[in-house]
């Protein structure tokens, strides 16, 4: 029993999954704030259903982040999907798991419309991504006249989606937790997703070794297209309605609980469950703000210092922090591997403009 | 001694040391340079004149004890703002030029933008450029961007840059290895720059590994062998031949030949593989064949080709090339993947982007490239990756032992190690390895050389390109020389002293026969 102790250790250990330590601090500084409403079981349900759409569109971001690959278009996915879907359960009397799948569908080709941009025309990824979701976006506007839309079969039966619950949790939270399982076994149990970390970390390391950088990247923004619209049929589903431009605010709550989520567990990589912790973290402290009276701009102040403080954290400690690029050391030559101080210099020296 | 030191020296070293851990670079060096001359600084790879120019250059702060005197005015170290301030100017290999700015800009950027009322004055500073150009009788449009010019150019510009700082404006100028990046036609277009800036008052220290340079070029040169500077000389009085054997060391031939009982000539039967037709940016047309079991060495200065052979090869950089195995299999120009599935890999320095990827650990750059073999319905095999990994870390005795660690956290040698277990435990036919050695310690680096013997004698072929001529006299069967892209000599194991490699790689020429008499 007792060897099992030190890797149990690390495993709990501040540096391996701080975001949790942090979460419950949180909870327990909202619990003593505001006892009679926030540690209840209406708060933890509230909690897990707000925070769906969040946790889809991390998920979503996860692969493209890990193959080394900005998907700054999940918003204008998200906002697209939610109203095509809607549109097509008004407009057409097709089935609702094939409005689904055509939504879904629809997901994959703006994540081939990515692909093609990044891969095939090189543009790098944040600008393309972020051109792909500004078009998504206005084709959200276009598709709903720029209104919300609606109707019976909307808020019908379809709704069940995100309407069904299991003590009370309803069906998004186990979307996200089903999604997550299953990104943390491809991650890290297949051989495909090791190479998109490689791809990732070191495209030259990928291509050298036969993996097929291209193919990889392509993979990762398709999923993530696909995953965005599936958040955008659950939005939908969960609002009764479609909102054209709803998916927007997702985007940057993504990015941090992605990058917050790459600060856990020792591998210090862009990982699933590290996201989900990071998603339902800063909404614990979202929701508890806004159950303890904060101003309305509260919230978004917490995300943002928490993002810093926690990457910044981590950084500190070391220099293992999480890296969308490879960063190219400078130099790396002999004797002076212990002069790291010199090393940076000469990289100037030698890279720069002698000044 | 000559009239000419009534002066005093521009640069004066006296006792300068440098103690890396585990190291020792300079060991009491000390160095006059000149008014107005050129000063060659030759010594092998790791013989210490890198870490001078950065000591000069206030990268590094030596050992306490040296002082360096620019002008009579003692220099503080470990400042390069201070290096700069008493005039003194590098060109590094790297020109730090920016390739998509022009030369105004790039100029401006060295020596500082003339403004007027806060703005940049354009006119005054393209005034300042074309006045700097005509010093060193250049003329190129100043107005297009840098990478449009001929690689003299860009190296001019640097020049123009360095000797007309303000204050100091140049009194002494280090060149370090300027005529690796240039093709051979635009040599004499330098010589004559440098012997401009010569002429305009300034001291130019001269780094380069091609001898003629030296004899054409250089007043004096001072010699440095394992941090030690063995002397300064006046070129004039010496010989190609007396200047490679300083360089090398004497005693250095005997020793070789007893190294080099061992070879046995023995017939290896037919080739394991046939490359020929190897183009790149500087080669031209390269054939060659390996035998089973047979090791071949590339050797060349930097510019031969020596660099990119290795690379274009496997498809790690552009060119053309057309591979044949002993199984018939024939390729044109492959892919680093498709040379992969012939059984050719390449082995990288471990400093080098690509050699293996620091965020990974161990056991994940150990089994990447032959992942597939690990497997199992889309998903790897863990134990099994384990097991090999472990198995890779006892063999090469990779510390510490752990296979998750970072590969990162590694020290250069135990890196260097890893990339050579990621690409064994491929089971490759053929191993082409880039520089070793190259920032790798004295024991990593016989646990190297006895990997490779010990391969090749299971019948795996190796070519090893190396710009350490320690490498190839290691290992090597035999050694390919390449110039100017092509292969200029062939020098079997017998033959291999370190003289002899050097003469070859630095290419006898007139100037040398003219230096003779």
């Amino acid at each position: 029993m007792h060897e099992y102790w030190p890797r149990t250790r690390r495993f709990l250990g501040f540096g391996n999954i701080g975001a949790v330590y942090v979460w419950l601090f949180i909870i327990i500084l909202f619990t003593l704030w505001v006892p009679d409403v926030f540690p209840t079981v209406n708060t933890t349900q509230a909690i897990s259903r707000n925070f769906t759409t969040a946790g889809l569109a991390s998920l979503a971001i996860l692969l493209p982040m890990a193959s080394g690959t900005f998907d700054a278009s999940i918003g204008g996915t998200i906002s697209l999907s939610s109203v095509l879907c809607a549109w097509l359960l008004i407009n057409t009397g097709l089935p609702i798991p094939l409005v689904i799948l055509i939504t879904i569908a629809a997901g994959v080709g703006v994540g081939l419309f990515n692909a093609f941009t990044v891969i095939a025309l090189r543009i790098p990824s944040l600008i393309a991504t972020l051109a792909t979701w500004l078009i998504a976006d206005s084709l959200s506007v276009a598709v709903s006249g720029n209104r919300t839309i609606t109707s019976t079969r909307v808020s019908g039966e379809f709704t069940q989606i995100s309407r069904a619950d299991l003590w009370g949790f309803t069906a998004p939270f186990f979307y996200v937790i089903v999604l997550m399982v299953l990104l943390a076994i491809f991650m890290s149990f297949t051989s495909t997703g090791r190479m998109m970390y490689a791809v990732g970390f070191n495209p030259e390391v990928a291509r050298l070794s036969g993996v097929r950088v291209k193919r990889m990247q392509v993979m990762a923004l398709v999923a993530s297209g696909a995953i965005a619209a599936f958040a955008g049929v659950v939005l939908t589903a969960r609002l009764s309605s479609a909102t054209p431009t709803s998916g927007s605010p997702y985007l940057l709550p993504a990015f941090a609980a992605v990058f917050l989520g790459a600060t856990q567990f020792r591998a210090k990589r862009f990982n699933a469950p590290g996201t989900v912790i990071a998603v339902y973290m800063l909404g614990t402290g979202q929701y508890g703000l806004l159950l303890a009276g904060a101003p309305q701009w509260m919230p978004n102040v917490f995300q943002g210092v928490a993002l810093v403080a926690a990457i910044g954290l981590t950084q500190l400690r070391d220099d293992s922090a999480p890296k969308i690029r490879h960063r190219k050391s400078p130099n790396r030559t002999s004797p002076p591997s212990s002069d790291t101080k010199a090393a940076d210099v000469i990289g100037v020296a030698a890279e720069g403009t002698p000044r | 001694m000559t009239e000419r030191r009534v002066m005093p020296p521009t640069v004066q070293i006296s006792h300068l040391s440098k103690t890396f851990p585990g190291q020792q670079a300079l060991d009491d060096v000390n160095i006059s340079i000149q008014p107005a001359e050129i000063h060659a600084l030759l010594g092998q790879n790791g013989s210490g004149k890198s870490t001078l120019i950065k000591v000069l250059a206030g990268i590094y702060t030596p050992d306490p004890g040296a002082r360096i005197e620019v002008c009579g005015e003692p220099l503080s170290f470990g400042s390069p703002r201070e290096s700069r301030r008493l005039g003194l100017q590098f060109v590094h290999q790297a020109l730090g030029i920016v390739e998509e700015c022009t030369a105004v800009e790039n100029i401006a950027l060295g020596i500082g933008y003339r403004t007027r009322m806060g703005f940049i004055d354009w006119p005054a500073q393209r005034l300042k450029t074309q006045e700097l150009l005509t010093k060193l009788d250049l003329e190129f449009d100043i107005e297009c961007p840098v990478s449009r010019l001929r690689p003299v150019d860009r190296t001019a510009i640097a020049i123009a840059r360095a000797i007309d700082d303000e204050g100091h404006g140049g009194r002494l100028l280090v060149l370090d290895e300027p005529t690796a990046a240039l093709p051979p036609h635009e040599v004499d277009l330098l010589f004559s720059l440098v012997r401009q800036a010569r002429a305009s008052g300034t001291s130019v220290v001269y780094v380069s590994h091609r001898l003629n340079e030296i004899f054409e070029l250089a007043d004096r040169a001072t010699v440095l062998r394992d941090g030690v500077a063995v002397g300064t000389v006046e070129v004039k009085d010496l010989n190609h031949d007396i200047l490679a054997e300083m360089i090398v060391g004497e005693g250095m031939m005997e020793a070789d030949v007893a190294s080099n009982v061992v070879g046995e000539v023995v017939d290896r039967g037919p080739a394991l593989i046939k490359v020929s037709d190897l183009r790149g940016v500087r080669l031209d047309g390269v054939d060659f064949e390996v035998a089973p079991g047979e090791i071949v060495g590339v050797a060349g200065l930097t510019g031969s080709g020596r660099e990119e052979l290795a690379g274009v090869l496997v498809g790690e950089r552009a060119g053309s090339v057309a591979l044949e195995m002993d199984t018939g299999e024939t390729v044109r120009d492959p892919s680093p993947g498709r040379a992969k599935d012939l059984g050719v890999v390449l082995v990288l320095p471990n400093r080098k982007d690509g050699a293996a990827a620091d965020e990974l650990s161990v056991l994940e750059n150990i089994t990447l490239p032959a992942l597939q073999r690990y497997t199992r319905f889309g998903f790897t095999d863990r134990a099994e990756e384990r097991r090999d990994a472990l198995r890779w870390i006892e063999r090469l005795d990779i510390r510490p032992p752990n296979p998750d660690r970072r590969y990162g956290l590694l020290s250069g040698g135990n890196q260097q190690k890893v990339i050579f277990g990621k690409w064994l435990n491929l089971g490759p036919r053929v191993m082409v390895i880039d520089d070793p050695t190259s920032g790798v310690d004295i024991g990593a680096r016989s646990a190297i050389y006895g990997l490779i013997r010990e391969y090749a004698a299971t019948g795996m072929g190796f070519i090893v390109c190396s710009s350490d001529s320690d490498d190839l006299r290691a290992v090597c069967d035999r050694v390919l020389v390449l110039n100017e892209g092509r292969i200029v000599e062939e020098l079997p194991r017998e033959q291999l002293d370190e003289v002899r490699l050097l003469s070859a790689m630095m290419g006898r020429n007139p100037v040398s026969a003219v230096a003779d008499d």
